[in-house]
């Protein structure tokens, strides 16, 4: 690929994340599903992983978490590990199975805001904040799960392109080297 | 890279985000140029993509509402009479207050500077109770003045940058407001309590309080922030520790955190900013933790 090709795609990609930081905070404002209202970043981050394997899924899901982290302004880092976490794991799965099958997909973003999740509250107990009540816990963490598998259809396919953009970056240094 | 190096590097970066955690778990007086220019520079994203987001949702709520659009008009004029008649009255009292101050030689409080916001970004997950306004230090807001809403009292302002603020609801664990019960005049601490977050905790601050489900908890006045008599919400559960020595209760806001659009920050009053600025310090208030 072209060097300014590849800078205007990565531009590019640049600019999805953000957006897609937008809308999580802006657009779903008044769209919550049973209380709860979806971290889109994630669902990017785990569909990322999962074409493009562990390492790059936690170095994705750190980059992205905090950048959000950035903009919520609190325990900023704790997106970052519990997106990196995601990210891996879901990138580790990623490497043994077939990653576009439909319920693969599926399965991953559950059990990646699952996993997410519990790192995140316990991560934020850890810095003494009180843990939520179990009941909670579970009716977010369901109610979350449901909304991210809703918004698979179209995260995902966002998420495919960037693990394009990534490959291609990986081509690039193979064919320098 | 060689395993070494790999794992240099992996313990820096943990050791970083720890450090990162640490420090901005803690209260702070601003957060970072890098953060606050990020807050900014999406503020016009953010306030385009709630307007359209609350449009959208604006359609389906009037398409679905109209169908009793007939019933709850009639309500709406029969509480708009009701309303009516008491602010009538509410304006005698005002006017008997006034010249009952003036005879006791009492100075008038003046009413503080208020500031009308909107809201434009919610948090970023669900664990926190938090809002990004589209006001911020260019229109005067300052990091722990109060936030209103015509239904009760919304939080406190947490941090503000030059467009935006990120305010802190009632609900957030980190928040805490002192209260009195309507009923008795018992002073009160009224604080969030995490996720739900749709209900707050009540600690009474004197011995063998009196407190009942039913109850009306208002703001005390006796923090610079809210004045005395904005409500808080309504108590839900009493709930009595073992021999009657401690009480605690639940009590239910009155204002909806999920569907707030639009808020306003009160002002400090001059009298108070004059205050804290000879004092050199912030004014007291709503608890920070």
């Amino acid at each position: 690929m072209r060097p300014e090709r590849s800078g205007r795609r990565w531009l590019a990609l640049v600019a999805v994340v953000l957006g897609l930081l937008v809308v999580q905070l802006a657009g779903f404002a008044h769209m919550p599903l049973f209380g709860v209202r979806p971290e889109l970043l994630l669902v990017f981050v785990l569909g990322v992983a999962l074409q493009r394997g562990a390492s790059e899924g936690l170095v994705v899901g750190m980059l992205t978490g905090f950048l959000a982290d950035l903009v919520g302004g609190y325990l900023v880092g704790l997106s970052a590990v519990s997106y990196g976490a995601a990210g891996w794991a879901a990138g580790f799965i990623g490497d043994r199975v077939y990653p576009d099958r439909g319920l693969v997909v599926l399965a991953i973003v559950a059990g990646g805001t699952i996993l997410s999740q519990l790192v995140y509250v316990a991560g934020a107990s850890a810095f003494g904040l009180p843990w939520p009540p179990v009941d909670g816990l579970v009716r977010v963490t369901l109610a979350l799960t449901g909304y991210h598998l809703l918004l698979v259809p179209v995260v995902y396919p966002i998420a495919r392109w960037a693990a394009g953009v990534l490959a291609a970056r990986s081509g690039d240094a193979g064919l320098e080297a | 890279m060689r395993g070494w190096a790999v794992v240099v590097v992996a313990g820096l970066v943990m050791f970083s985000l720890v450090s990162a955690i640490f420090l901005t778990s803690r209260a702070r007086d601003g957060v970072t140029w890098v953060e606050g220019a990020l807050r900014d520079g999406l503020a016009p994203l953010m306030q385009a993509a709630n307007r359209l987001s609350r449009t959208v949702t604006g359609l389906w709520t009037t398409a679905a509402g109209l169908r009793h659009a007939h019933e709850e008009n009639e309500r709406l004029r029969a509480e708009l009479a009701a309303l009516r008649e008491e602010n009538y009255r509410l304006q005698e009292y005002r006017r008997e207050n006034e010249a009952l101050r003036a005879v006791l030689g009492l100075t008038l409080q003046l009413p503080a500077p208020t500031i009308s916001a909107e809201v434009i970004a919610r948090p970023l997950n669900n664990w926190w109770s938090v809002l990004i306004i589209n006001k911020g230090s260019r229109d005067g807001v300052e990091p722990l003045m109060g936030v209103v809403s015509p239904d009760g009292v919304v939080g406190h302002v947490r941090s503000v940058n030059y467009l935006t603020s990120e305010v802190i609801l009632l609900t957030d664990p980190r928040s805490a407001v002192g209260g009195i019960v309507q009923r008795t005049g018992q002073p009160v601490l009224v604080e969030g309590f995490g996720y739900p977050g749709t209900h707050l905790r009540l600690r009474p601050l004197v011995a063998a309080a009196d407190i009942q489900p039913g109850d009306i908890i208002v703001t005390s006045g006796m923090s610079q922030l809210f004045d005395k008599g904005i409500p808080i919400g309504k108590v839900d559960e009493v709930d009595v520790g073992p021999y009657g020595m401690s009480v605690e209760a639940t009590v239910r806001p009155f204002v909806d955190f999920g569907k707030l659009e639009f808020v306003t920050v009160l002002g400090l009053r001059p009298e108070t900013k004059a205050q804290a600025q000879a004092d050199g310090e912030a004014p007291a208030g709503a608890g920070r933790r």
